[in-house]
């Protein structure tokens, strides 16, 4: 699937890494390093509330736009504005914003209850932001995302809320670990539903599953010592606690994450491409279809038995590839041929002309989606006019050049001037998606006016990207 | 030869009996769905085949095919389907004994062409040559969907199973036309061909990706009749509407003077 990119996606990588870094610091400076209290920590206090200030305004003005282009531009995601106004929230209710703020109204400090409700305010914004962000960005790669994936972020998130508010409240001491033990937590669980749903509990699996355990014992060692009052805030125990944290993401992204935006990818394609194909089937046998074609078999068989046994096999066999199509999704050029050549046989019977069409073929064996052909003839037969024409000709081509399969499909019609053609038809923009996302096809249409017009579709001869499988 | 047929609806029953009414040679017996009498049939019966329908209210098709082969090891069978039903949804032990799949609405060469089979006889093509051009099968002409595809064919049955290539067939059917062009109407006219015998599932020439040959064990022909040695009479002139024709005419015309003298 193409992925484009815009300038919303850098927009909201921008706001990530801002984010992200703001989470990061405290992280180094006060836990990392084990240091309370001297000239250190007044220096990361101090450049702590200048990142806090920075964070406020920045996410304040992020609402302002977000709030605007609701109004303004039609493809604005709600989404978005529920994180800038999250992360809004979040930045103005951290300890550095609330110490800013307690130096311009001192009263503040004299009423702990306001500061417990800022704590509630910072956790509860925090994570919807982090949320929203998360299925935002999900959402933009890896559309349509699947509902067990839904759920399981989801109830990462609730348990990532809980624990990080109930282990804050425990000691602020550990802030930092417990965000790495509960995102750890969190991605622990995807980890598990990814080994479930892909029934794959490999190697990597097992990795993951032993960084985490140890990740558990560090953490539950350092709670333990805290608790009988023999932790010293150890560099050592922070910093492998970290290391193996970045140890267990790397592996994460590296294996799971990629692992499974390819199979959401691959899950989308496979949607869009059933999509694409009911649609176009549903336009093969549509009432008006169906009875004009009865109406032709009645007058036929009126004239002679023959005829009628003829447009009835026809029609036989192109209601047949049709029930066929709904569990198929590539077939060999040869049958495919076979559905165009019945069409339009059957479309010489209904307008009682004989159509000329060439079928230049040097070689019929490789793949195309199925129904794929017919609709390009039937646009051509539609729109060149070669029906009214004396020497009106479709001729459909198909060979291998190198590397390369090449289908045509070149009409001798009234043509189109290529300039004044605003977009595909249906038919074609269904077929020249199904292309692209089948078999990596590069679809051309060229015409001239008055010359007719010509559709080269070329892929790559090696096996297709997919659903192979799913062919019956 | 019995046989005997099985479908739930009257009227497949009748249009079967309409297609092999003229044919003396089988004994066909139809039935319903009872299968009692259908395999008490099977048991006082040398039945060499069936033709079952794969959808029955009260059983299906396959699973009857079971009951019978149980009784008659060797019967072989024909199912009759108005679904997409392939030989691969059939248990293995069937598909074994099963010739191929009919789908409604039965086409009446497959019909006539799997009973033959049923019998250990082949369908052949039967070719005119003498006068107009003419193929039947089974006793239907052959529709070609093209002339030219038509001519491809008449000549690959006087080659009588010699190859033919790209270059020959070109230097005969397409003379005056230029070797671009020409080759391009070769490769519709072999892929016509290829379509209408595929259709009427008769694979009597074999496609290779550099000629053409028929075989002529498939083919019952006048000229392969006179070649052999056969004195029938031959009314009509040999490929009349052929320009091609001329050498095979002369050679015609030294056989035929040869057998007066």
């Amino acid at each position: 699937m193409a992925m484009k990119w815009d300038k919303g996606k850098t927009f909201y990588l921008v706001f990530a890494f801002v984010f992200l870094s703001t989470c990061v610091f405290p992280l180094f400076g006060i836990y990392s390093f084990g240091i309370n209290g001297g000239v250190v920590d007044e220096v990361f206090h101090r450049i702590g509330r200048v990142l806090s200030l920075i964070d406020v305004s920045v996410f304040f003005l992020l609402t302002v736009v977000e709030i605007v282009s609701l109004f303004f531009d039609k493809g604005a995601s709600i989404k978005t504005l529920f994180i800038t106004i999250a992360l809004f929230f979040y930045s103005l209710t951290t300890y550095d914003s609330l110490d800013f703020l307690m130096d311009i109204v001192p009263e503040m400090s004299q009423y702990p209850f306001t500061v417990r409700i800022f704590d509630i305010a910072n956790f509860i914004s925090f994570y919807f932001g982090a949320y929203f962000f998360f299925s935002y960005v999900f959402d933009l790669f890896v559309n349509p995302i699947s509902k067990a994936e839904k759920w399981s972020s989801l109830f990462g998130f609730v348990l990532v809320c809980v624990l990080h508010f109930v282990f804050f409240y425990f000691n602020i001491r550990y802030a930092g670990p417990v965000i790495l033990f509960i995102f750890y937590t969190w991605l622990c669980t995807r980890s598990i539903v990814f080994a479930i749903r892909t029934k794959k509990a490999d190697f990597t699996f097992v990795c993951l599953m032993i960084i985490g355990i140890c990740m558990l014992a560090i953490f539950l060692n350092e709670t333990h010592d805290h608790y009988v009052g023999v932790y010293d805030g150890a560099l050592y125990s922070s910093l492998l606690f970290f290391i193996i944290a970045v140890c267990y993401l790397t592996i994460y992204f590296r294996f799971v994450l990629i692992a499974t935006l390819k199979s959401y990818r691959e899950e989308a394609e496979a949607k869009k491409v059933r999509e694409l194909q009911t649609n176009i089937l549903k336009n093969q046998v549509s009432p008006h279809y169906l009875f004009n074609a009865l109406n032709v078999i009645k007058t036929l068989y009126g004239e002679s038995k023959d005829q009628g046994d003829i447009a009835l096999d026809l029609l036989s066999r192109h209601l047949r590839a049709y029930t066929k199509a709904a569990d198929t999704i590539l077939v060999p050029l040869r049958e495919e041929l076979g559905v165009v050549s019945d069409f339009v046989e059957l479309e010489g019977l209904k307008y009682a002309k004989e159509i000329e069409v060439i079928y230049d073929i040097e070689s019929d064996d490789f793949p195309v989606p199925y129904f794929s052909l017919q609709p390009l003839v039937e646009n051509a037969l539609k729109y060149s006019k070669i029906m009214d024409k004396k020497d009106g000709c479709l001729t459909i081509r198909a060979y291998q050049d190198g590397d390369k399969n090449i289908i045509e499909v070149i009409d001798n019609g009234i043509g189109f001037e290529p300039t004044l053609r605003n977009k595909d038809s249906f038919g074609l923009k269904n077929v020249r998606e199904r292309f692209e996302i089948l078999l990596n096809a590069n679809f051309e249409v060229m015409s001239k006016l008055g010359e007719g017009a010509r559709i080269r579709i070329e892929y790559p001869i090696e096996k297709p990207n997919q659903m192979k499988g799913e062919d019956k | 030869m019995n046989i005997i047929v099985i479908d739930d609806e009257v009227s497949s029953l009748s249009l079967f009996l309409n297609r092999i009414i003229d044919d003396s040679s089988i004994n066909c017996q139809f039935f319903k769905d009872s299968v009692e009498a259908i395999i008490d049939f099977c048991r006082s019966h040398e039945v060499k085949g069936a033709f079952i329908d794969i959808n029955m209210r009260s059983i299906r098709g396959d699973k009857l095919a079971m009951k019978l082969l149980d009784v008659l090891p060797s019967i072989r069978f024909v199912f009759v389907t108005g679904t997409n039903a392939t030989m691969e949804d059939l248990p293995e032990r069937v598909r074994a004994n099963t010739l191929n799949i009919l789908y409604k609405p039965i086409d009446d060469l497959a019909l006539k062409s799997l009973l033959l089979q049923m019998d250990n006889r082949e369908l052949k093509a039967e070719v005119k040559t003498f006068g107009d051009f003419e193929c039947f099968l089974g006793k239907k002409p052959i529709r070609f969907s093209s002339n030219k595809s038509k001519e491809l064919f008449a000549l690959l049955v006087v080659e009588r199973g010699k190859s033919l290539n790209m270059d020959r067939a070109i230097s005969l059917l397409w003379p005056d036309k230029d070797i671009t062009k020409a080759k391009i109407l070769y490769r519709d006219a072999v892929w016509r061909l290829r379509k209408t015998l595929e259709d009427s599932s008769f694979p009597c020439v074999q496609f290779s990706r550099a000629s053409l040959s028929i075989k002529p064990e498939m083919i019952r022909c006048d000229y392969y009749e006179l070649l052999d040695g056969k004195d029938v009479y031959y009314p009509g002139e040999f490929l009349s509407s052929y320009d091609w024709s001329f050498p095979f005419e002369s050679e015609i015309d030294y056989i035929l003077s040869k057998r007066k003298k």
